[in-house]
């Protein structure tokens, strides 16, 4: 379940943001059901796990460098983000709803984007972006532009006067399918000095095999086109490996309810700490891991084959760098994307920099 | 957000006019709840708009440069791997700095508002 997160540091955060506070900022951000990742033009990549509930935090942070848990309003109701038990984000609404749109802002807020106007891109998993005919899901794809767009205060700015967070505005908001951003990042190649679409890539055909959170996404583009046969979503992610861990410790040490932070660190570290002692959880990880690298691989064979008439697969996505030692032969022909978590968020970015309309 | 930072705004609209009578009935299909940010979206949507004709106009003769160059660069992005310049790119804003004293609006535009180079990508996902 580990993905790589900047280090983040405020004040170097802020300075690499242009000067100009009314300038828009453009923003990649590929808002999935575990984390929620940003990137910029900048370079830089930003991830915040998506966690969050309703309520507020009911916590008095003596010192602000010290607070984890940030509260936003949206919608008239109080959302608390950050070092909370997060509510499930494994329903089909996420994309459109108050849970997503905090967690969103959040991030943004993360990234340094306090106070400023953004035109975004972001995703929804292929299946809900395409029906199986390759139509649109316009209604769908819709309800998630709007949602975003809609109101989302930092609380912190009522209480106290020493720190400013002020809104991240979204003022254009595009939205493509997931594993196809990936795609975009892999055939636009920026350089020091410009950027260039790299030919080889563009016209051969790839499969992008995205694992997150809580769907793994399958798209094969060829000559500049999704081959929707080929493409699509299953409902499986790196969220079953801890449902499926907290299943398994509930089980064996007989709880009935455990803390989603603490079986997310148990996944992480493969440790459980109950009562001030730690126990060792890795092989409850490793089964959990095992059963859902098994699922996957099936699906994969289902939708791709052996790959023979494919250039490349390419994966991409948290999964994929947290699995990557169980994926690693799976086809002779693949690649694990550079910094694979945040395949798709650069593909927003470059979406929004040199293809999508936003004017 | 501090009650002092939020103004309120009252504008009036006649049903008598045609394009006033159709944002009224946009807005009254509207869940209320969803009412003032469509309207607020409207707004800055319809400032950005003004400042870009505006933009437009001032940098004329840099953008009409700029189109020139758009042609020579669109034959690049065609599969050719020759990298584009970021100062191409950036030529249609950096243009109007030289116009930069005509006016006291804000920069709110992207630096690379110009004409994007990989818009014909957009078919993949299906846009025409």
């Amino acid at each position: 379940m580990t993905e790589l997160t900047d280090e983040k540091n405020t004040d170097q955060r802020q300075a690499s943001i242009a000067d100009n506070p009314m300038q828009v900022v453009q923003v990649g951000l590929d808002d999935g059901y575990a984390y929620t990742k940003v990137a910029l033009p900048d370079g830089r990549l930003v991830s915040v796990p998506s966690r969050a509930r309703m309520g507020a935090a009911g916590v008095t942070w003596i010192r602000d460098v010290e607070q984890r848990i940030f509260e936003y309003e949206t919608a008239g109701s109080v959302y608390s983000v950050g070092a909370v038990d997060g509510e499930p984000t494994q329903f089909d609404e996420y994309p459109g709803s108050a849970l997503n749109r905090v967690i969103v802002q959040h991030a943004l807020q993360e990234a340094g984007l306090s106070g400023r106007s953004l035109h975004m891109v972001t995703g929804l998993p292929v299946a809900a972006f395409y029906r199986g005919d390759g139509q649109q899901r316009n209604q769908a794809i819709q309800t998630k532009r709007d949602g975003l767009k809609l109101t989302v205060e930092p609380v912190v700015a009522k209480k106290s006067s020493k720190r400013q967070a002020l809104k991240a505005s979204i003022a254009f908001h595009e939205v493509i399918p997931e594993a196809l951003a990936a795609w975009y990042d892999f055939v636009i190649v920026t350089l020091d000095d410009g950027v260039t679409l790299d030919a080889d890539r563009l016209n051969a055909p790839i499969a992008i095999v995205d694992i997150g959170g809580r769907t793994t996404d399958y798209v094969v583009v060829q000559d500049q086109g999704v081959v929707h046969g080929s493409s699509g979503s299953l409902n499986r992610g790196m969220l079953d490996v801890k449902l499926r861990v907290a299943n398994l410790i509930q089980e064996r040490f007989d709880l009935h309810e455990l803390g989603e932070q603490i079986i997310s660190r148990a996944v992480d570290t493969n440790r459980l700490r109950l009562h001030g002692k730690d126990h060792d959880v890795s092989d409850m990880v490793m089964n959990a891991k095992r059963e859902l690298v098994e699922r996957l691989y099936a699906e994969t064979r289902r939708k791709l084959g052996l790959g023979v008439e494919l250039d490349r697969i390419l994966f991409v996505g948290g999964g994929s760098a947290a699995l990557s030692s169980d994926i690693a032969d799976w086809f002779p022909n693949q690649t694990i994307a550079d910094h694979a978590a945040f395949a798709n968020a650069r593909g927003m970015l470059k979406y929004l920099q040199f293809v999508c309309d936003d004017s | 957000m501090a009650s002092t930072t939020l103004q309120q705004i009252s504008v009036s609209l006649d049903t008598r006019i045609p394009l006033e009578a159709m944002v009224l009935q946009r807005l009254h299909r509207l869940p209320k709840d969803r009412q003032n940010d469509w309207l607020r979206q409207l707004v800055l949507t319809a400032f950005q708009s003004e400042c870009h004709a505006i933009k437009s106009e001032q940098r004329q003769p840099a953008f009409t440069n700029s189109m020139g160059k758009s042609n020579a660069t669109s034959y690049m992005y065609s599969g050719h791997n020759a990298p584009i310049p970021k100062q191409q790119r950036t030529e249609a804003v950096a243009g109007s700095q030289n116009f930069g004293n005509m006016t006291d609006l804000p920069n709110i535009f992207p630096v690379n508002k110009a004409q994007k180079p990989f818009t014909h990508l957009r078919r993949v996902i299906g846009e025409q």
